[in-house]
């Protein structure tokens, strides 16, 4: 059995889908990165900030001083070039992923999922054969791109399964009531049905769009769809370059050689002799494989609501599924004095930072541990330091997320769940927009 | 076989020509008209509501009472120059008192003009040339009552806000003192250019600088008013999202009445309350008097006040609760519990105020945990303002446009 598994995965395929694919990639990445610069985001993101969060795993990331963060922005657009243009590819490959990783690594509150899958599919591309001078590959290259595609809109299918977005229709209906003036599309969001139509369209493509680009009949159309449903994301939302990195990695799903049949036409690659894939490499893609799959669901592993506090958020593809907006304040209070403080996290953050941490358990942890770092230089040591934060989750009345009563100074971050985050709200989510009482004043 | 995947991909070209079309007719059935609109018009109705309801007036008002203010410093001056004036200080002093608490309504409305520049859409940073505090140098204002700079053509266009304003105007006709706030190592106290001042004459140069000050502040209201009206600002603002305006869209135009709003945390509740009563990393000992408000005026609780009776008008859309504001758009959202849990916190927070006996720099001392309570009763409303409220309006502030989401 094993055997024939391998032997399937060694046959050889045409690189043309690959190489396409990195191709799109790194000029997508290389435009990404420009976009930054020329918007002028190098500065709140990177440079301005006073403090930034670190990744619990990578808190060894060593800061570059501000004037070299451009340079790593441009360094990045360039690698992500010259890997497009196929010019030393596992070399520019390499480069472009980790600068885009190093500029990723900076602050947890950049975090985006797509900026994730952005370092994921630079690594595979750059580890895989995929320079046109291979003419072909082993099929499992090709497989293993396809699965960590289809890992990201599984997950974000299976994140969206849930009653807030399929019975509530939220966050999507409070998006959707700020959108309405978007040009042409947006009156349809205005409309009852809209909110509910695009959850039930989302949710069903995220989770059932891998099956339909796989079979051969479907695949056209299910591209058609996947292209309409990204195009609308564009749209309405302020996403980026992932409709453009999904839309083209989609791609992966058609044969192997369909950018050979369709733009280039130039003479099929002699069939190489297929050459088994050596064990030890098939154990590593598994394990990677087991990784990606079992990762994302360790939210299922942990108490509570994952919406609430976080827990096994990141790095799962759990990808626009709340609104979620919170006031936070800490009390700082020196025992042996008995005074104590109230202070807005403003001190330390920029106000789109405090946005992004007000919602964020982990985050609001950090903090709390460098307010009394703050303040011990400042001559007030030993302090204690509790988090008064009271968080909306999409549209709910807004409810205490950290329990006021415990000292956070004195708790460490865990992978394995938050004692100190209070459980979320009960009662369910706002009602769905509902059009008609916004003209009924009128 | 080699041909077919050719032809499928032709195939979903034509398709997706084909859906952009039908998708194109199908948003033109959604949109025929602004009429059908209801959420952009939603929106500007409380544009309009507030523009013209709450912000104009408080302009218009202010202007006049700016007007009176100068005429009262101008007055007071004239008659300082003669000698001892206290029935005219009186009246100075009455006449900033007005257009003081007027200019607090204005503090949380500062959109368009008043606004930022390069934050706001159409904003000129005028706020700050009529009131700069908690930026504040009284210590520069002692220097050019040394230097008479103001009397320099040009001052006024070229001077720091710092040397500008209502709270410029408040020192020079409510601080008496013989002595300057500028530390020993200052010129004007190591060249003795400060003592050589007869209290006479340093009096007669206080009521000539608040003159000039009043005047300016006068004329930049004068301009704040005719951006609104003549400038087309208001117009702008109430159009927001149509052609012509330079909101692209209502919502955008709503983000940046709720960045104003935000006054209410960053300002009212951090830099009014928690700052002097020491609940802040800004003051490390019990309490911090004089980062206070208008303390020399004494002016602090009323202007308090009306912060918190500006934040609420633009919840319910005007000073009476008759018009549309963004309670309207909760209601229309079904969080019209939340409008009125807002209205009750500012109302409570209003009230709370009223516990204080004396202005908050002499409260921080003698009523601190009074202090404190107003705090939390406006903390309470801001908790709200920061979580339920920007939640369902789905509102950004221009600060956190930076990035995108996912």
């Amino acid at each position: 059995m094993l055997g024939r598994v391998r032997a399937k995965l060694s046959e050889p395929v045409d690189v043309a889908s690959l190489a396409t694919l990195r191709t799109v990639f790194g000029l997508l990445m290389c435009a990404g990165l420009v976009r930054l610069q020329l918007t002028g985001w190098v500065e709140p993101l990177f440079t301005a900030p006073r403090f930034t969060f670190t990744y619990q795993a990578f808190a060894w990331v060593p800061h570059l001083p501000a004037a070299w963060v451009s340079a790593v922005v441009w360094g990045a657009a360039a690698a992500a070039l010259a890997f497009a243009l196929d010019v030393y590819p596992r070399v520019s490959g390499a480069v472009f992923v980790v600068l885009f990783a190093w500029l990723q690594l900076f602050d947890v509150t950049n975090y985006l999922n797509h900026y994730y899958l952005a370092v994921l599919l630079g690594a595979l591309l750059t580890l895989l054969p995929t320079s046109w001078r291979q003419g072909q590959v082993p099929r499992w290259a090709v497989w293993l791109v396809r699965f960590q595609v289809g890992v990201v809109y599984f997950y974000a299918g299976l994140a969206k399964l849930g009653s807030d977005w399929l019975l509530h229709a939220q966050p999507l209906s409070i998006w959707f009531a700020a959108r309405t003036e978007t040009p042409l599309l947006g009156p349809l969001l205005a409309q009852p049905w809209a909110a509910y139509a695009a959850a039930w369209f989302g949710f069903l493509n995220d989770l059932t769009i891998v099956a339909w680009l796989s079979w051969r009949r479907t695949r056209p159309f299910a591209y058609l769809v996947l292209v309409l449903f990204h195009t609308l994301t564009f749209v309405f939302f302020d996403i980026g370059m992932f409709p453009f990195l999904m839309t083209a990695a989609a791609l992966v799903f058609f044969a192997p050689d369909w950018p050979r049949r369709f733009f280039l036409r130039p003479p099929r690659p002699t069939v190489a002799a297929s050459r088994l894939i050596p064990l030890p490499l098939l154990i590593a893609v598994g394990a990677f494989c087991a990784f990606q799959v079992l990762f994302p669901l360790r939210d299922l592993a942990l108490p509570g609501d994952v919406l609430w506090n976080e827990d096994g958020m990141r790095w799962s593809w759990k990808v626009m599924v709340r609104e979620k907006n919170g006031a936070v304040a800490y009390r700082v209070r020196q025992p042996r004095t008995g005074r104590e403080w109230q202070v807005n996290p403003s001190a330390w953050l920029l106000p789109r930072q405090a946005n992004e941490m007000s919602g964020q358990p982990d985050l609001i942890l950090q903090l709390a541990h460098h307010v009394a770092q703050d303040f011990a230089a400042r001559g007030i040591a030993d302090v204690e330091v509790r988090a008064d934060a009271w968080v909306s989750l999409n549209g709910r009345a807004p409810k205490p997320l950290i329990d006021p009563s415990v000292d956070l100074t004195k708790v460490a971050d865990s992978a394995w769940g938050s004692a100190w985050v209070l459980p979320g709200p009960d009662e369910g989510p706002l009602p769905a927009f509902r059009p008609e009482e916004a003209t009924a004043w009128r | 076989m080699h041909g077919r995947p050719c032809i499928t991909l032709r195939v979903i070209l034509k398709i997706l020509g084909l859906a952009v079309v039908i998708g194109a007719l199908l948003a033109g059935l959604g949109c025929p008209s602004s009429k059908t609109e209801p959420e952009g018009d939603a929106k500007r109705a409380v544009l309009k509501a507030v523009g013209e309801g709450v912000i104009l007036p408080t302009l218009e008002g202010f202007l006049a009472e700016a007007r009176a203010l100068e005429l009262a410093a101008n007055a007071y001056a004239t008659a300082r120059a003669a000698g001892p004036a206290s029935a005219e200080l009186t009246a100075a002093r009455d006449a900033f008192r007005t257009a003081f608490l007027r200019w607090q309504v204005a503090e949380v409305l500062q959109v368009g003009p008043a606004g930022p520049a390069g934050t706001m859409t159409g904003g000129l940073s005028l706020r700050d040339t009529i009131y700069s505090w908690s930026v504040v140098n009284t210590c520069r204002v002692d220097t050019h009552l040394v230097d008479k700079a103001w009397e320099a053509p040009g001052f006024f266009d070229t001077a720091l806000v710092t040397s500008t304003g209502l709270d410029v105007v408040e020192y020079l006709l409510f601080v008496d003192a013989a002595a300057n706030t500028c530390d020993a190592t200052a010129p004007i106290n190591t060249n003795g250019t400060w003592a050589a001042l007869s209290p006479d004459e340093l009096a007669r140069r206080r009521a000539e600088y608040a003159k000039a000050a009043a005047a300016h502040v006068a004329a930049t209201a004068a301009r704040l008013v005719s951006q609104w009206k003549e400038g087309g600002f208001l117009t702008a603002f109430t159009t927001a999202g149509l052609p012509g305006s330079p909101f692209p869209t209502a919502q955008e135009a709503l983000d940046q009445l709720f960045a104003a709003l935000f006054y209410v945390d960053a300002i009212v509740k951090d830099d009014k309350l928690a700052n002097p009563a020491g609940l802040t990393i800004t003051c490390l000992d019990l309490a911090c008097p004089q980062l206070a408000e208008a303390v020399p005026s004494g002016y602090s609780r009323e202007a308090l006040v009306e912060n918190l009776k500006a934040a609420k008008a633009l919840l319910r859309g005007g000073f009476t609760g008759s018009g549309k504001g963004f309670d309207a758009l909760l209601a229309a959202r079904g969080a019209e519990p939340l409008a009125d849990q807002m209205v009750a916190a500012l109302d409570e927070a209003i009230a709370s105020v009223a516990t204080l006996t004396v202005p908050v720099d002499q409260a921080v001392v003698s009523q601190l945990d009074d202090v404190k309570a107003v705090h939390a009763k406006v903390k309470a409303f801001t908790d709200l303002l920061k979580s339920q409220f920007v939640t369902v309006l789905n509102l950004r502030v221009p600060q956190e446009g930076a990035g995108d989401n996912d």
